[in-house]
């Protein structure tokens, strides 16, 4: 309890100083808000029935605040603290070098790591309420590490970019929060991580563009250093938009991801396990405020034993501005005939923008 | 004959690619179209966003970084109109054309901006752009001032073209306030009287010809009228004779044709930008339509 109100007393101080901090300086110096960093506050609220708990939970799931600005021509810095009732989380804190010798870009720190397509976005602006079942499984719901990364666009008629990375992965710790204890079917990883996604977009026509992008990722598992835990991680994308007439806009985005997993088991013998998992979703933008969609979630767990488990979702979403929306979702287990209704609203206060998606 | 064609090619393409020409990327069709008069065939100029779509809601695209990363200029609105173009302009990579940079250009800085706003501003106000009204493009006046700016960094780029460029410019000039004066004979009847919108985007078009607004249908920007502020509106445009009511290119026509059907008053879709409509395919044609559909409808 104490720790949860020092941490609240914390964000609480780092908020107010960042919104009041254009009182005098030294020397009667003023500085307006214009040279303040860019600030925001998300908050995440999600209401929850499940068939299986026969239980409704309802509360602020996630605050996120954002602070972000240039330190130096081509230089910005973005930080990003999370809080739940798992407490206070740096969920990202990094310096990002937009353009070396024009072509590359570095960001170093701690960062949401570009795997796949989503991984990299924060949940607050997924056109679904909850995690896809395969982001759950491979990827512990976030993968968020310490490290660096190099960016670049390369230099072809279309898109095409690549992003590595370097991480050092803190054991059998989820990517966001702290303190959260890791689902038993969950991929847990553990000592350095290094990432590549390799993307290419182009325009079909006028008014659609199409991506594909690949990613892999190599790392250790929970069990090193122990014994040998090798895991290789493999991901294929898709992102498909098309904007028929103003305001409204298909969607449609796709991933797979592979797992291996070579484990040392006791007497010395190396187990191989091979994990799948996929999700797609299709959706469409009615007009300025409304957006209906579906997703269909399959996904084998990253552990030994192996289960499967799919999910049909149905989601209705109605957006009051840019950063503020009431979502409906409704979903439903075929393997153990449950059902799921999903209560989310996300309210943004403040100038918080998204990098290229 | 597919010889001479590939020789063709090879000779041209070398040309084109290393001949020198400027590009440029405008975030805006008016934009484009100005930096286009200026520059003439001494830059390639694409616009990263079309006529007919909302300003505010422009997605960005990786496709919009390809051409972003190849420019030389990048010419944009500025008041936060455009920021969806920061991102674009970040995953480009291109120095030159990041704020701040020689070839970062943007448009508002000789604009004499209204609708300042002053004091707290949050979201009760809707979704208030906090260095004023952007939409500055709509008085032709402020044309000139665009075409200054184009003139000054096109020159600052490439000062060996400064008089191909000036003289681009003094005839862009010209035409325009030939434009200014026809259009201000015309619109002389309107000068004092009412009109009401459909948001204030169109402020600057009311200033430029001496309308009073009479009321927008969205009072607070971004925020959908309440049914009592569209009765409240309605028994205005009533009140105060209001004969017309302007709508830009991709406003919801359902709650001005309702406006429409109970006062008598026109609605009238209006072009907020080049190419919003047809007929609107340069900055010029955009003010002759516009105050062509007004004067019809304001009759």
């Amino acid at each position: 309890m104490k720790n949860k109100v020092l941490s609240i007393l914390i964000f609480i101080s780092i908020f107010s100083a960042a919104l009041f901090a254009d009182d005098a300086l030294p020397g009667g110096v003023k500085v307006g808000p214009i040279a303040l960093p860019d600030i925001s506050l998300i908050g995440n609220i999600i209401g929850d029935w499940n068939q299986d708990t026969n239980r409704v939970t309802f509360g602020m799931d996630e605050l996120e605040m954002v602070v972000a600005g240039y330190i130096y021509p081509q230089v910005k810095a973005d930080a990003v603290l999370s809080m739940s009732d798992a407490g206070l989380n740096i969920e990202e804190a990094y310096a990002d070098f937009l353009s070396l010798l024009d072509i590359f870009s570095l960001k170093a720190g701690k960062m949401k790591i570009e795997f796949g397509k989503i991984n990299i976005l924060h949940n607050h602006v997924w056109p679904y309420a909850d995690t896809p079942l395969v982001i759950n499984n491979f990827l512990a719901g976030s993968l968020s590490e310490n490290g660096a990364s190099i960016g670049a666009v390369l230099p072809l008629p279309i898109f095409v970019k690549s992003e590595t990375g370097l991480y050092n992965v803190e054991p059998n710790v989820s990517g966001i929060g702290i303190g959260l204890e890791p689902a038993a079917d969950t991929l847990m990883l553990s000592q350095e991580l290094y990432s590549e996604r390799l993307s290419a977009s182009f325009d079909p026509t006028e008014d659609s563009d199409l991506e594909i992008g690949a990613s892999g990722a190599i790392s250790k598992g929970s069990q090193y250093p122990a014994s040998r835990d090798d895991v290789e991680l493999a991901g294929a994308d898709l992102t498909l938009k098309m904007w028929p007439v103003n305001y409204s806009r298909f969607l449609l985005q796709a991933e797979a991801m592979y797992m291996k997993r070579e484990q040392q088991q006791p007497g010395g013998a190396l187990d191989d396990i091979e994990r799948w998992g996929t999700y797609v979703y299709a959706g469409y933008t009615l007009n300025k405020f409304v957006d209906i969609g579906s997703r269909y979630d399959w996904s084998e767990d990253a552990v030994a034993q192996l289960t499967k488990e799919s999910k049909i979702s149905a989601i209705f979403t109605y957006r009051v501005s840019e950063a503020t929306f009431a979502r409906l979702q409704y979903g439903y287990t075929p393997e153990n005939k449950s059902n799921e209704v999903l209560l989310q609203f996300v309210y943004g206060l403040g100038p918080h923008t998204h990098p290229l998606q | 004959m597919r010889k001479i064609l590939i020789f063709v090619l090879a000779v041209l393409l070398p040309a084109a690619v290393f001949g020198g020409q400027l590009n440029i990327v405008a975030s805006s069709t008016d934009i484009a179209d100005i930096m286009k008069a200026v520059a003439g065939d001494k830059a390639n100029v694409e616009c990263l966003m079309k006529g007919t779509q909302d300003p505010h809601s422009v997605e960005p695209r990786p496709s919009m970084v390809v051409k972003v990363r190849n420019a030389d200029i990048m010419a944009v609105v500025g008041m936060d109109l455009d920021m969806w173009a920061n991102s674009v302009i970040e995953a480009s990579r291109n120095s030159k054309i990041s704020k701040g940079g020689a070839g970062y250009l943007d448009m508002s800085e000789g604009i004499e901006k209204l609708e300042v706003p002053e004091g707290k501003i949050d979201a009760r106000l809707g979704d208030v752009h906090i260095y004023g009204n952007p939409h500055y493009q709509l008085d032709p006046k402020n044309g000139i001032v665009m075409a200054d700016e184009a003139l000054k960094k096109l020159s600052e780029y490439d000062p060996a073209d400064e008089k191909y460029f000036r003289a681009n410019h003094d005839v862009f000039v010209k035409k325009l306030g030939e434009g200014i004066e026809r259009w201000n004979k015309l619109m002389a009847p309107l000068k004092g009287k009412k009109l009401a919108a459909s948001h204030s985007c169109l402020l600057y078009f009311f200033n430029a010809f001496g309308i009073k607004q009479a009321g927008y249908i969205e009072s607070k920007p971004g925020i959908p009228p309440a049914p009592s502020e569209v009765i409240a509106l309605e028994k205005k445009i009533k009140d105060d004779n209001v004969k017309a009511v302007l709508v830009d290119q991709f406003f919801d026509m359902s709650e001005p044709e309702k406006i429409s059907a109970d006062t008598g008053a026109k609605t009238v879709v209006i072009s907020t930008c080049v190419d919003g409509l047809k007929g609107t395919e340069d900055y010029i044609k955009l003010f002759d339509y516009d105050v062509n559909v007004v004067l019809e409808a304001a009759k």
